[in-house]
C-alpha cells in the first residue's frame, strides 16, 4: 500500500528517517536518566520528546526508542498503544480534540464537534483536512466540565467553545 | 471560591482562595500571601508528630476514595533503609471533576508544599507528581514553579536548610482514564502499559518501583500546609454536626446550573444550598431532575434525595450515593436520562483496561444494550439483563472501574425507569440510528 502524504511517510513508516536522540535532545533524555531508578521509566517522556519534534510516531520512531531505553521494538509498541495521545500515524499540523462526555453532552457538545468537523473540512472523525490543517478527534472528560465545550488544539486549552465561535477560534491556526 | 465567579458568602474559601488571582503563582506571590509557612513549620517537626496532626485533622483522601490521611501515612514503614515514594495524582479525569486543575493553574507553589510536606511525613525523598496529559497549562505553571521552588530552596538536597533531600517530578500522563488508580499509576510512571495491579501488596508495601509508596491526590495533598499551620483543631471544626467529614471540600459544579464551577463548602452543606444559593440555581425555566454528586462513577440521585441531602462522606451515602472525588453534575427537565446513562457507559467502555473478563464485556455489552434501547428496540428483559450484567461487574475485579460502570445503570433503571420504558414502548422516539 503506498499511502504517503506530505509528511514524507507511507503508512506508519517514515520515508528517510534521521534519529531523534542526538545532539540536545539525547542531552535531555539522559538528563530525565537521573530522575529515575530505571532507564523504562523514561519510555512515556521519550515518547513525548519524539512527538514534539515529528508530529507522530513511527515504527523507526519506535526502534530508536526501543533501543535508546534498552527494551524491545514489541514491548514499547504495547506501551504506545495504550495511551490514546500518541499518534502512531501522522495527523494535521493542528490535532483537535473534543471532548463530548456526559457533563459536556448536557451542555451541546455534541453540536460543538459538529460544527468543529465541519469548519475544518475534515468530513469524518480521525480524518485529516484535505489541506493538511487539521484532525478531529472526539474524546472523554478533558477535566474542564464545568466550561463546556472544551477542546485542544495542538497543546492550546480551549474552554467554552460552541458552533457559534468555532470558526473565529479556528481561524487563529493556520 | 466559586472560581471563575467570585466567592459566595455561603463557601468556606481555604484552597480556593487565590484562585483566578496570577500574582500568587509566583515563589514570591505565594510567601506574600503566607505561603510555605506549612513546610518550613513541618521541617521543624517530627514525621510522627506531622502524622498525628493529619489524623487528629480528620482529613480524607479527597481522590474519590476518602480515606484517612494520616492513617495512610501511617502504613509507610519506619526505619526500613530503602527508598520511599510519594506520587501526587494529578490524573483528574472522572467526568464532572475539575477541582485539581485550578489548584495546579492557580496555587501551584500550594501543591508542591503539601507534596513536600507529605514526602517528609513519610521519610520520602523523591515526589512524582502525574498530571494527565491534556492538562497542557497546568503543566505549565507547575513545571515553572517547580523549577522556581528548587532556586529559592524550597526543594533539593536540603529543603530550606533542614538537612532533607526533597525532589519533585512531574511525569505527564498520556491519555488513558485508568490511569488516575492508584496502581496503573505506578505502572505508567514505571514506563508500562496503565494495566491496575492486584492488590495486595499494597503500594505502602511495594508500590513504585516494589518500593514503599503513598499516592494522595492534588487537593488531599493542598490541605496539609493549612492544617500545618491554622492546626488539627481548626480544620476539625470545619464541619456541620459530623465529626467523621471534616475540613473543606471543592465541589465542582456542571451541568444545568446557572454558575457552574469550582465551590468550596464546608463539610455537611446541604446540597439545596450549593445548587439554589451559591450556583445560582437552575438555568432559567427548567426544573431540577437528577444530580450525580461524586464525578460520574457513583449512584444517581433524584430530586427526592436532593432535597434533604448534606454534602459529607456519610451524608451522601445516606442519600443513596457517595461524594466521591466532588465532581457534580446537575441535570434538569430536559435530559434524557437514558441517552446520558448510554454516554457514561460509553466512557467506560472506552477507557477499561481490558484486563478483567467482566469489565471488558460487561462494559462493552451495557453500551449495547443501552444503544438497542435509544434504537427504539429495546425490551422488558433488557432491564433484567443490565441488571444481571451490573452484579456480575460489582465487586469482581481488579479495580472499580467496572463497579463505577454498573453504579449509574443500576441507579438509572430504579430511579429513572419509565424514561427506558417510553423508549421500548415506542412513546419516545428512537435517538440512535444503527445497530
Ligand atoms: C478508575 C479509577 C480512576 C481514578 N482516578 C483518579 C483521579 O483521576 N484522581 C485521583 O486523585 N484519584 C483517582 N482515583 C483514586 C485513586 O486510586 C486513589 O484512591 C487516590 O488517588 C488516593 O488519594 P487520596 O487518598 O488522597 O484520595 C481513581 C480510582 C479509580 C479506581
Ligand atoms: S476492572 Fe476494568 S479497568 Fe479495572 S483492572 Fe479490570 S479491566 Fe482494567
Ligand atoms: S466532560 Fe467534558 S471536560 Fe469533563
Amino acid at each position: 500500500m503506498s499511502l504517503t502524504t506530505e509528511h514524507g511517510a507511507s503508512g506508519d513508516h517514515e520515508v528517510v528517517y534521521e534519529p531523534v536522540f542526538t545532539g540536545p535532545t539525547m542531552a535531555r533524555l539522559e538528563h530525565l536518566f537521573t530522575k529515575y531508578p530505571t532507564k523504562q521509566a523514561c519510555l512515556l517522556p521519550a515518547l513525548w520528546m519524539i512527538q514534539e519534534e515529528r508530529g507522530w510516531i513511527s515504527e523507526q520512531a519506535i526502534g530508536e526508542v526501543a533501543r535508546v531505553l534498552e527494551l524491545t521494538p514489541a514491548y514499547v509498541k504495547g506501551v504506545v498503544t495504550f495511551y490514546t495521545m500518541y499518534h502512531t500515524h501522522p495527523v494535521g499540523r493542528h490535532f483537535i480534540q473534543v471532548c463530548t462526555t456526559t457533563p459536556c453532552a448536557l451542555r451541546g457538545a455534541e453540536d460543538t464537534l459538529r460544527a468543529v468537523v465541519q469548519e475544518t473540512g475534515c468530513g469524518e472523525l480521525g480524518s485529516t483536512s484535505p489541506d493538511g490543517r487539521f484532525t478531529v478527534i472526539e474524546v472523554e472528560c478533558l477535566g474542564a466540565c464545568g466550561f463546556p465545550t472544551p477542546i485542544l488544539v495542538g497543546d492550546d486549552f480551549i474552554e467554552n467553545v460552541t458552533p457559534a465561535n468555532v470558526s473565529e477560534i479556528l481561524a487563529r491556526y493556520t | 471560591m466559586g472560581f471563575p465567579y467570585p466567592s459566595h458568602p455561603k463557601e468556606t474559601v481555604v484552597l480556593s482562595k487565590y484562585f483566578g488571582d496570577a500574582g500568587a503563582r509566583t515563589f514570591d506571590g505565594w510567601v506574600e500571601r503566607g505561603g510555605y509557612e506549612g513546610l518550613k513549620k513541618a521541617l521543624g517537626m517530627t514525621p510522627d508528630a506531622i502524622i498525628e496532626e493529619m489524623k487528629a485533622s480528620g482529613l480524607r483522601g479527597r481522590g474519590g476514595a476518602g480515606f484517612p490521611t494520616g492513617l495512610k501515612w501511617s502504613f509507610m514503614p519506619k526505619g526500613d533503609g530503602k527508598p520511599h515514594y510519594l506520587v501526587c495524582n494529578a490524573d483528574e479525569s472522572e467526568p464532572g471533576t475539575f477541582k485539581d486543575r485550578e489548584i495546579m493553574r492557580w496555587t501551584p507553589h500550594a501543591l508542591i508544599e503539601g507534596c513536600a510536606i507529605g514526602a517528609y511525613a513519610i521519610a520520602a525523598e523523591i515526589c512524582y507528581i502525574y498530571i494527565r496529559g491534556e492538562f497542557t497549562e497546568p503543566w505549565r505553571v507547575m513545571t515553572a514553579a517547580v523549577e522556581e521552588a528548587y532556586a529559592r530552596g524550597a526543594l533539593g538536597p536540603n529543603a530550606f536548610g533542614s538537612g532533607k533531600r526533597i525532589d519533585m517530578i512531574l511525569h505527564r500522563g498520556a491519555g488513558a482514564y485508568i490511569c488516575g488508580e492508584e496502581t496503573a499509576m505506578m505502572n505508567s510512571i514505571e514506563g508500562k502499559r496503565g494495566n491496575p495491579r492486584i492488590k495486595p501488596p499494597f503500594p505502602a508495601q511495594a508500590g513504585l518501583f516494589a518500593l514503599p509508596t503513598t499516592i494522595n491526590n492534588v487537593e488531599t495533598l493542598a490541605a496539609a500546609p493549612h492544617i500545618l499551620v491554622r492546626g488539627a483543631a481548626w480544620y476539625k471544626a470545619l464541619s456541620l454536626g459530623n465529626p467523621k467529614s471534616t475540613g473543606t471540600k471543592l465541589i465542582s459544579v456542571c451541568g444545568h446550573v446557572q454558575r457552574p464551577g469550582n465551590y468550596e463548602i464546608t463539610m455537611g452543606t446541604p446540597m439545596k444550598e450549593l445548587i439554589y444559593d451559591m450556583c445560582g440555581g437552575m438555568l432559567p425555566g427548567r426544573t431540577l431532575k437528577a444530580v450525580i454528586p461524586g464525578g460520574s462513577s457513583v449512584p444517581i440521585m433524584n430530586v427526592a434525595e436532593v432535597e434533604t441531602a448534606v454534602m459529607d462522606y456519610e451524608g451522601l451515602v445516606a442519600a443513596g450515593s457517595m461524594l466521591g472525588s466532588g465532581g457534580m453534575i446537575v441535570m434538569d427537565d430536559t435530559t434524557d436520562m437514558v441517552y446520558q446513562i448510554w454516554r457514561l457507559a460509553k466512557f467506560y467502555a472506552h477507557e477499561s483496561c481490558a484486563q478483567c473478563t467482566q469489565c471488558r464485556e460487561g462494559t462493552a455489552w451495557t453500551t449495547r444494550v443501552l444503544e438497542r434501547i435509544l434504537n427504539g428496540k429495546g425490551s422488558e428483559g433488557d432491564f433484567q439483563l443490565l441488571l444481571d450484567l451490573a452484579e456480575n461487574m460489582t465487586g469482581k475485579t481488579i479495580c472499580v472501574l467496572s463497579d463505577s460502570c454498573a453504579a449509574p445503570v443500576v441507579s438509572g433503571i430504579q430511579k429513572f425507569r419509565g424514561e427506558f420504558e417510553a423508549y421500548m414502548s415506542g412513546s419516545r422516539q428512537a435517538v440512535l440510528a444503527g445497530v
